[in-house]
């Protein structure tokens, strides 16, 4: 049985997302782990206003919720086993923070997500991820039939492996 | 724990040597040509490990990696007497190439030597 029984997907919500999401359903159901649907809302730094900070928070959560389960219900995940997170922060700190704290065992990122291409590299978190993860990551840019094809032999390739 | 950077357009290859390695090494895994050559030039690794026939590509790729950061890299791929020259070229720039298939032992040996 491959030893996958955290996974962690942090998303943007973007329409990247998406790729990274499949990617961890399908590891999840093919390991019987749980995949944990990740996403930071970056916080919002004013100076004086009159904005009532709380507020803007919780009208930020009920928005991402919202946000996060619209993009779970868009998207079939059959017997996948999924925990929605969010989280306020800066989200390299925090999707390091969650993993080292929930024993995860790997990461998935999409290369397109968070703040765009891996090459405009200040302030890719991807890039960060890769950096400063202490757990194997998954860099993937788009999921292809190709790939799928490939996931029906993962399991029975990867354990003919690892024994 | 000592880096490494998995570079094959074959999921499953790349995830089996994922799988096998994860215990005594951190992997970052990518199946993607273009995204294995940013995250090569802007992250540390140890050893690379690269699953791509030796085209004019990949002997480029080679090159700026030893360029850059003289990081060993691991080369693999089947072998045809067509990729004899290209072989012979990408040799001065790659640690050692496996021609698949290949005994997974022997890499992972090969890697205990890189990463002392």
């Amino acid at each position: 049985m491959l030893n996958l029984k955290n996974i962690l997907v942090p998303i943007d919500l973007s329409e990247n997302s998406v790729h990274s999401f499949n990617m961890g359903c399908i590891l999840s159901n093919q390991s019987g782990g749980v995949l944990h649907l990740m996403h930071v809302i970056k916080p919002h730094y004013s100076s004086g206003s009159l904005i009532n900070e709380d507020n803007l928070k919780n009208i930020k959560v009920h928005n991402v919720k919202e946000e996060l389960h619209k993009f779970i219900n868009e998207i079939p995940h059959p017997d996948a086993n999924i925990i929605q997170i969010i989280k306020f922060g800066e989200p390299l700190k925090e999707i390091l923070d969650y993993a080292d704290k929930n024993n995860i065992d790997l990461i998935v990122v999409n290369s397109h997500g968070w703040s765009g291409r891996l090459n405009t590299i200040m302030g890719n978190i991807a890039t960060k991820i890769f950096k400063y993860s202490s757990v194997p990551v998954i860099c993937f840019k788009n999921y292809t039939e190709s790939a799928l094809k490939d996931f029906s032999r993962l399991h029975s390739s990867a354990e003919n492996w690892v024994g | 724990m000592k880096k490494i950077l998995i570079y094959s357009s074959d999921f499953v290859l790349s995830f089996s040597f994922l799988m096998f390695l994860q215990n005594r090494y951190n992997i970052t895994l990518t199946t993607d040509l273009k995204d294995f050559e940013l995250i090569s030039k802007n992250t540390n690794f140890d050893v690379i490990l690269m699953d791509a026939e030796p085209t004019k590509e990949t002997e480029s790729i080679c090159r700026n990696i030893q360029r850059l950061k003289t990081i060993p890299v691991i080369l693999f791929y089947v072998y045809s007497s067509e990729f004899k020259d290209f072989d012979k070229k990408i040799r001065q720039y790659v640690r050692t190439i496996f021609y698949k298939p290949f005994d997974l032992f022997e890499v992972s040996n090969t890697l205990d030597l890189l990463t002392v």
